[in-house]
């Protein structure tokens, strides 16, 4: 297997950096492959490069001995680096982010609960709790609380369930103070063009907010 | 240039939320504009009493670190049209994230657009108690006729009395049962007053539609029939300068025959 192969794509070239091969295989390659290529297009054009590394993340100083062979040609540009890996951790808060969370238990008055991505709420919140998170909130527990979806100011965010004894709502930056209601299980309540907090019914979301049910695929 | 009250007692659950709750009720239905501010930190009910919890957005604290204009924290009372409104305590702060020198602000931010200010102070003579205090001309005492109560406010008065306030405090005995009073069982209305050395503002008798109005998140002064109702209305009458007799709470002296065949 070469440490490094050339590939042409639609949108220029690309180098696979073979996972297999140690750093300095890769850059005393690089650096041949590079000669060649050097050779064979006369001219100064800038020509880009993706830089696919397949299994192997890149560290900083690694990326900087690559970018270093490039050094030596001035019209030969990184375009990306792209690994088919990534890390846990940034992996992990992104996946915090969209995660939805089963909340149970009781929110008594005073208390507060934070979180990131969407909630599904079983438990009972009380007046004067507050449940709060940057994404939608999915209610089938009991609520008498205040309810804040989009807390950072997602507009997209939605609140779908019975909010009947809620005793207020918020979504991003729009507010309704729950008075006499007919609100049910299949209320679902969101910002719509106008940018006023209104309600529809379950069966409406997926027109709403098609991206709700393809929070996975997007990751 | 509206006054400022502070209502306090010392002694927990004598009624000092209700009181508050009524004599403001009370002064915007003889047309005065009136606000009501809740400084208990962390256990607010004066907003559920008036059954205007779900409209809280910001609220005391809010306004007081700035993160709200006090307008924006204010709730209206539209039962009141344009009279009556309330500032609300935060639920979830800590009751040492309010200073005595940030409510005497707010008050005196609001005070030139009200003709009240009544300040609804927490129990105990801790933070949330000198927070009240600092924002009053004058205090309002509730009490009621029971010993640890009356002695609780004889406490707050050589408190409030050591503050130099514009107006010295005044007494309300709260919760009066008549027929303890009568009987003698409980203390005396002149007994309280004259131990407390306070001038008398008003008497309110113990009533349950106290309770079952507050539960329904409506005051009993809307009531012009009850009892009670009449107690808060007489207090407000008096605050607004009327001469009001003391209501006449002697229930009817128990007969012979009466005694003879209720027991």
């Amino acid at each position: 297997m070469e440490a490094v192969t050339l590939k042409g794509r639609k949108d220029g070239f690309e180098l696979r950096l073979a996972a297999e091969a140690s750093l300095a295989e890769i850059a005393a390659a690089l650096a041949t492959l590079l000669a060649r290529v050097a050779g064979d297009t006369k001219g100064t054009e800038e020509v880009a490069f993706v830089l696919e590394t397949g299994d192997r993340l890149l560290s900083e100083e690694q990326a900087k001995a690559v970018q270093e062979v490039f050094a030596a040609y001035p019209h030969f540009k990184i375009q990306t680096i792209h690994a088919d890996v990534a890390a846990t951790a940034p992996l992990r808060e992104k996946f915090r982010a969209k995660a939805t969370h089963l909340v149970g238990g009781v929110l008594r008055s005073g208390q507060e609960a934070d979180y990131t991505g969407d909630v599904l709420f079983l438990g009972n919140l009380h007046r004067g709790a507050t449940l709060r998170t940057t994404g939608s909130i999915f209610v089938m527990g009991t609520v008498e609380g205040l309810l804040i979806a989009g807390a950072m100011g997602d507009q997209e965010a939605v609140i779908v369930g019975d909010i009947s004894s809620a005793g207020q709502i918020r979504i991003a930056d729009t507010l309704e103070i729950i008075d006499k209601n007919s609100y049910t299980a299949q209320t679902t309540s969101y910002i719509d063009d106008l940018h006023a907090l209104v309600h529809g019914k379950v069966p409406d979301l997926a027109k709403l907010r098609p991206k709700l049910f393809r929070k996975l695929e997007e990751l | 240039m509206g006054i400022s009250l502070v209502v306090t007692s010392g002694k927990g659950g004598v009624g000092k939320t209700t009181t508050t709750a009524n004599i403001g009720t009370a002064l915007a239905l003889q047309g005065k504009k009136v606000c009501l501010m809740d400084l208990d930190i962390g256990l607010r009910n004066l907003d559920v009493v008036l059954g205007l919890s779900n409209r809280i957005i910001y609220d005391i604290v809010d306004v007081a670190s700035g993160r709200a204009k006090v307008h924006q924290a204010l709730i209206k009372d539209k039962r009141f049209d344009d009279r009556l409104y309330v500032l609300p305590a935060a639920q979830n702060a800590e009751k040492d994230s309010l200073e005595p020198d940030q409510v005497k602000a707010i008050v005196d931010e609001l005070r030139p657009e009200f003709d009240f200010l009544i300040l609804d102070s927490p129990a105990g003579i801790e933070q949330g108690f000198r927070n009240a205090a600092a924002g009053a001309d004058g205090a309002l005492v509730v009490t009621t006729p029971e010993i640890s109560a009356v002695s609780d406010a004889d406490r707050i008065v050589g408190l409030l009395e050591q503050r130099d306030m514009i107006y010295p405090p005044r007494l309300i005995i709260n919760r009066i049962r008549q027929h303890m009073m009568a009987d003698g069982r409980s203390m005396d209305i002149d007994e309280i007053t004259q131990h407390l050395g306070i001038d008398l503002l008003g008497i309110v008798v113990d009533d349950d539609g106290v309770i079952a109005s507050s539960n329904q998140g409506e005051t009993i002064v809307m009531d012009p029939d009850d009892l009670a109702s009449q107690g808060y209305r007489n207090i407000a009458r008096r605050l607004l300068g009327e001469s009001v007799p003391l209501m006449n709470i002697e229930q009817k002296k128990v007969g012979f025959w009466h005694r003879l065949f209720h027991h």
